[in-house]
């Protein structure tokens, strides 16, 4: 068995647990901090940040996953999904980096996050602190989000949804007992040809656009499944702001994949690919 | 590591790995340093094992988490397992499940549990297949003092044709919302749907028999009734197999099982309310039992998650 410690270390005061994998054989100096995303644990949707951590550890890169505070098995609340969690989960990257770098004499630490993990990695790079490179998984760039080239998608996306959710006996039960919410039915659906904004709670709205990826020292990896629908304008947007800032990166696209690459193939794409492309920087 | 460690002030939390045949586990224990207070020579150490169904060693929603930290207040040892396969354990590979391994798992983990602690006493907590592992263990641990058994199903039951037909329904459904899908077209109109398969779900065919499961526990009506160890039997109101497990444990321990229903509720007790209901309808029994030696003031620092600790 690699070799994996059950770890504590400290955020603002809360005890956060996690797992940190050491690298097999000669360790290398560059090291990856797992980010999860709401609801979360440091287990990853599918034991997916498992499978993938072993696998980065077996190839020489350390790796630590963690909880953040409120969930799994660390302390604390969570506040709700707001911007307010958000920064506390940036806090707690920020501690957690720390602590990495004097557990595995780490110099170089990239931040991986899915889905909402890798927007807390954008926030953390965009001024919380600074981090040599990302690695985003699946993740939605809110700013530019179904925007206006995107209503139809967008549309399509959410009738297929509810169409499926009239196969369900509770959301006919919800219908009878006048528990739906119609207002937010239509909100979903028709938000971006009647120009309504969602609530501001998306993590990355609280970043401003002239911050975004200002404490980011190298290049960013971007994998997106080609069957997850906000995919193609998160990337588009995260291509548009990296040219222009001139940072390197590069996009994988998986062929078929959902937003948590759930199936086995997927994720085994997904860990080498990100894998080739982590030994090249390195 | 070979076992795990426990050390720390007031209430002590660790993680750790625990070697068994089938692989390593993680663990997290939970407990408070010094069991029995002032009257430690003569207090019992009495120890909580808590049995996942087939998820992680949190529970669902962190269930067991906040249970065994509302435990530990009360001067009771906890123990949480991921199975192998499941959560933090190793091995890593994908492999079906199989309850023979998850009981010698379990059993490995009590061991060990029992002996780093000095535990004279020890109480059961499972969830769902985790409920049933924990019958089994009852059987042969002589002191194992209760148990404690959240959505266990029946371990024994019967292919009735009521409950062939709700599984038919069940799966009819499935394949109705499967309709929805690009994908299933796409597989239908490249012939790709296995049209016997869908007939082996819609039958029931491929299922396993109960036997084979109860087999494994070593639990029949006959060898069930022989250890009395007061059961605490919680399901939710909403539960698809309560009805059917409330039937069986009542005629199979007519004398030692209470049974309980937290109204509204679902099989993972999917709500803050809900949740809250199952651990205090738990604290009272165990209460009633006289398991909670020492009840101590709930400061506990999880206190707020999900308000279970406020209660």
């Amino acid at each position: 068995m690699p070799k994996e410690d059950t770890v504590c270390f400290q955020s603002s005061g809360y005890r956060l647990h996690g797992i940190v994998h050491e690298a097999v054989g000669t360790a290398r100096t560059t090291g990856l901090v797992l980010l999860n995303g709401w609801g979360g644990y440091r287990i990853g949707p599918h034991r997916m940040y498992v499978k993938a951590a072993r696998a980065f550890a077996a190839s020489g890169f350390p790796v630590l996953r963690f909880d953040f505070r409120g969930t799994g098995e660390s302390d604390g609340t969570l506040a709700g999904n707001t911007a307010e969690d958000v920064r506390a989960f940036a806090d707690d990257t920020h501690a957690a980096i720390d602590f990495f770098r004097q557990r595995c004499a780490v110099e170089r630490v990239y931040l991986l996050g899915l889905c909402t993990g890798g927007e807390i990695a954008v926030l953390y790079a965009s001024g919380v602190g600074a981090v040599q490179g990302l690695i985003l998984w699946s993740t939605a760039s809110h700013f530019e989000l179904f925007q206006a080239e995107e209503p139809m998608r967008r549309l399509r996306h959410y009738s297929l949804v509810y169409l499926r959710k009239l196969t369900l006996g509770s959301t006919w039960r919800k219908i009878i007992r006048r528990g739906f919410h119609v207002r937010g039915v239509v909100r979903t659906l028709f938000a971006d040809f009647r120009g309504i904004r969602r609530p501001a709670q998306q993590p990355t709205e609280s970043v401003g656009q002239p911050n975004l990826f200002s404490s980011l020292r190298g290049p960013v990896l971007l994998v997106y499944g080609t069957a997850d629908p906000p995919a193609k304008p998160s990337y588009s947007f995260f291509e548009t702001s990296l040219q222009s800032r001139r940072i390197p990166y590069n996009l994988h696209l998986i062929e078929g994949a959902d937003a948590s690459f759930s199936s086995l193939p997927f994720v085994a794409e997904a860990c080498t690919s990100t894998l080739s492309w982590l030994t090249m920087q390195a | 590591m070979d076992s795990f460690q426990h050390e720390a002030p007031m209430i002590a939390e660790s993680r750790g790995w625990l070697v068994v045949p089938s692989g390593h586990l993680a663990v997290s224990t939970v407990a408070t340093v010094d069991f029995g207070g002032t009257n430690a020579a003569t207090t019992l150490r009495r120890g909580v094992l808590m049995l996942p169904g087939t998820g992680l060693r949190n529970g669902p929603q962190d269930l067991f988490v906040l249970f065994s930290r509302q435990c530990a207040s009360w001067g009771l040892a906890c123990l949480r397992v991921d199975y192998s396969f499941y959560g933090d354990s190793w091995p890593a590979c994908d492999q079906a499940m199989q309850i023979s391994t998850l009981r010698a798992e379990a059993r490995a983990a009590l061991d060990t549990f029992q002996a780093d602690f000095a535990l004279d006493e020890l109480i059961l907590l499972g969830l769902c297949t985790g409920g049933e592992i924990a019958l089994s263990l009852a059987q042969e641990m002589p002191n194992v003092v209760a148990c404690v058994l959240w959505s266990t199903a029946a371990v024994y039951s019967p292919l009735t044709p009521a409950k062939r037909a709700r599984h038919a329904f069940t799966m009819l459904r499935m394949y109705g919302r499967k309709l929805f899908y690009l994908a299933t077209w796409r597989k239908l109109l490249r012939g790709g749907v296995d049209g016997a398969m869908v007939r082996r779900t819609l039958t029931k065919r491929q299922v396993a028999p109960d036997s084979e499961k109860q087999s494994a526990l070593g639990i029949s009506k006959r060898r069930s009734g022989a250890r009395r160890v007061p059961m605490l039997f919680v399901y939710g109101e909403r539960d698809p197999d309560r009805r059917q497990a409330v039937q069986y444990y009542r005629r199979l321990f007519p004398d030692t099982a209470a049974i309980t229903t937290v109204p509204k509720a679902d099989h993972n007790f999917s709500s803050v309310a809900w949740a809250t209901q199952a651990t205090k309808l738990t604290k009272e029994w165990l209460s009633r039992q006289g398991l909670l030696g020492r009840l101590q003031q709930e400061t506990d620092h999880a206190e707020g998650r999900y308000g279970l600790l406020s209660k």
